[in-house]
């Protein structure tokens, strides 16, 4: 029996398997699709300002009488837009990642694992109840939320200290986040003026996000990246086995605890800001692994920038699609994700590298 | 559990359909043709007449006929806000195009009206309650459902007197448009996401161009409904020399969101925000299937906002 190619297997492509040249090229793509999205991303829009019109906008070379509705543009809807792409994809990257390594499943992410659709209904109770609306409320209820979610989940991933197979945590999420959907449903159904207001962010969008949310929200998801980065080498210990990582000195219950609170902070803040996004927090670790070495600092890394990369994409594919109307950028990410996850679900065993 | 909740709505369908013997003893029916087509057998003069659409209720009492239950009006938590008192005491139903069984067996009525609904699992349903009528088609003028309804009920002179009334604001209003004749009017849905402007044959578009109003280039598409949201960058879709912008509640989180608007730079770019021509409006009004008490509503807001002194 032979071995699929490394490139399949989502294992890592070390140098002896991978084309090293192809890799190169690859790296260089990823490294370059950042900056050339977020600026794609200024000058992009289903308004009537063509490309060319907003790089003259962005350089102040538009002519007088457009000047003030192309600053309006950019500065207002464009450059918010893509300030939340980076911080809501980096941030979904990142806690996919952390997920998929610490419940040694390629499955695990936030919105497959019911954690996003926790956070909407923390923010749908938030909104309709408790009359929430300034971007820190709305953080503390997504919060609120994603940490209900993440509990149950993590609860149904260690049942007597076992890891459970990939496919029974990703049943376990889909059924916690099918329930945490319904209520939020309920609720909205009772309130039909708000299902009305919410029904868009419900769906995961970045359309209308206020300068202001981002700003409220981002000190949140730099520090919870940030301590994600800081939290990779003791999860590489982890990735050993428990009693390995405790004979490293690391403790594996406050670790997974840590790593819980970093992804809830992620996710929450992530879904305060944009909504539900799916997929995202599978498509950005999945594509890292193809790219970085098998330290997870890089892993890591390249996932919240290929997180960022993918939601810029998805965010003007969401403009530009029925123009000039919108539609929701999680639409964009499902049809790039759905076709992965049936694929990865077919690759059986599912087992990120290092737990074998 | 579902079979012990048939057995139950069982038994209450035969003491309804008891209770209708000996309450409408003497009373004769006769056929009608709904508006999908089918043949029913009704009552010559309904008692108990339940209202499962907003048009339904607005005809009915525009009839001076209350029915004994109706269901909630878009996006709001009783009957549509601008009924007012009229709709006062009518039970509700259900949500907003979801009537619930069992309150509609215990509402006890005699014929219901089911306009726009399209759903025959349900209309079978409903049909064992009492005779179920689909009073009009999604995209029929009221007029049209109007005078189905009212013949249904037994009115069917008054709704004669009812459009005339109607002609009659109409030419009213009309005439004091002054200025405004013939002006643009953009009719909109705010959403903070992505607002919706209503299609040309939405209910508050043909009232506008009963007005001889005009609507933007933009807003001259074929249907009854609204828009999908549209992107912020195009809002000047929703330009005009007149804008009558609502959402679905005029209290808590929509109306918020409305105020937020005019915050936004985006919005105050707006020719009509800056000529101070935006008026706020109920949108479930505005919005939603209208009736005929529902078009004299719009006509009054547009004479208030447009209308000389």
């Amino acid at each position: 029996m032979t071995h699929p190619p490394a490139w399949l297997t989502g294992r890592p492509a070390d140098a002896t398997t991978a084309p090293s040249g192809l890799r190169r090229g690859a790296w260089a793509l990823a490294l370059i699709s950042l900056p050339m999205l977020a600026l794609a991303s200024l000058l992009l829009g289903g308004g009537d300002y063509s490309a060319l019109d907003s790089l003259g906008g962005l350089l102040g070379l538009a002519p007088a009488e457009h000047r003030e509705a192309l600053h309006t543009v950019l500065l207002t809807l464009r450059l918010p837009r893509t300030l939340a792409a980076l911080l809501v994809g980096s941030a979904l990257g990142v806690a996919g990642m952390l997920m998929q390594t610490v419940t040694r499943n390629h499955l695990a992410e936030p919105g497959l694992l019911g954690i996003n659709a926790g956070a909407a209904l923390g923010v749908v109770i938030g909104m309709v109840w408790m009359d929430a609306s300034s971007g820190v409320a709305l953080l503390g209820w997504a919060g609120l939320g994603a940490l209900a979610g993440n509990v149950c989940v993590m609860m149904a991933a260690h049942n007597k200290g076992r890891i459970s197979s990939p496919l029974r945590l990703v049943l376990a999420g889909a059924a916690l986040g099918a329930t945490f959907h319904g209520l939020t449903s309920a609720i909205l159904l009772s309130h039909q003026a708000g299902y009305d207001q919410y029904r868009f962010w419900l769906l995961g969008s970045l359309s209308g996000i206020r300068l202001d949310t981002v700003l409220q929200c981002a000190p949140l998801v730099i520090l919870a990246l940030m301590a994600a980065l800081l939290l990779t080498r003791p999860l590489s210990a982890l990735r050993l086995g428990d009693d390995l990582a405790r004979g490293l000195g690391h403790r594996p219950g406050r670790l997974r605890l840590l790593i819980a609170v970093t992804v809830t902070a992620l996710a929450g803040s992530a879904v305060a800001l944009a909504g539900p996004i799916a997929f995202l927090g599978l498509l950005a670790p999945f594509l890292g692994r193809k790219l970085a070495s098998n330290a997870l600092s890089q892993q890591l890394l390249t996932s919240a920038w290929l997180g960022a990369s993918l939601l810029l994409l998805a965010d003007i594919g969401a403009r530009l699609v029925i123009r000039p109307f919108e539609t929701p950028a999680s639409v964009m990410t499902a049809l790039l994700g759905a076709p992965l996850l049936i694929w990865l679900a077919r690759q059986a065993p599912s087992q990120p590298k290092g737990a074998a | 559990m579902s079979l012990r909740l048939l057995q139950r709505s069982r038994r209450q369908l035969v003491m309804v359909a008891l209770a209708l013997l000996t309450g409408t003893a003497g009373a004769g029916n006769h056929t009608v043709t709904d508006a999908l087509g089918r043949s029913l057998s009704v009552p010559d003069q309904p008692k108990r007449v339940l209202a499962l659409s907003e048009l339904d209720l607005d005809a009915l009492l525009a009839l001076q006929q209350k029915p004994v239950g109706t269901t909630n009006g878009r996006g709001q938590d009783g009957p549509p806000r601008y009924l007012g008192t009229a709709a006062q005491g009518i039970s509700s139903v259900g949500a907003f195009a979801s009537p619930v069984l069992d309150r509609v067996i215990a509402a006890r009525p005699d014929l219901i009206l089911a306009g726009g609904q399209p759903d025959p699992a349900l209309l079978s349903q409903l049909g064992k309650i009492a005779p179920t009528v689909v009073s009009y088609q999604l995209g029929e003028d009221w007029q049209t459902a109007l005078r189905r309804i009212a013949s249904l009920v037994g009115q069917g002179a008054q709704s004669e007197g009812v459009i005339a009334h109607y002609q009659q604001r109409l030419a009213q209003t009309r005439q004091r448009l002054g200025h405004s004749k013939g002006a643009n009017v953009s009719v909109v849905r705010w959403n903070p996401q992505g607002p919706a402007y209503m299609l040309k044959d939405a209910f508050a578009s043909r009232v506008l161009a009963d007005l001889g109003l005009q609507r933007p280039a933009g807003q001259q598409q074929p249907g009854i409904a609204h828009s999908p949201p549209l992107s912020l960058e195009a809002l000047n879709r929703i330009d005009g020399d007149w804008l009558f912008v609502g959402t679905l509640s005029a209290k808590g989180q929509a109306s918020d969101a409305l105020a937020a608007a005019r915050q936004t730079p985006a919005f105050q770019q707006l020719q009509v925000f800056k000529k101070n021509r935006v008026v706020e409006v109920d949108g479930s009004l505005w919005t939603g299937l209208g009736g005929p008490l529902a078009a004299l509503a719009v006509l009054a807001d547009v004479e208030k906002a447009l209308g000389k002194p």
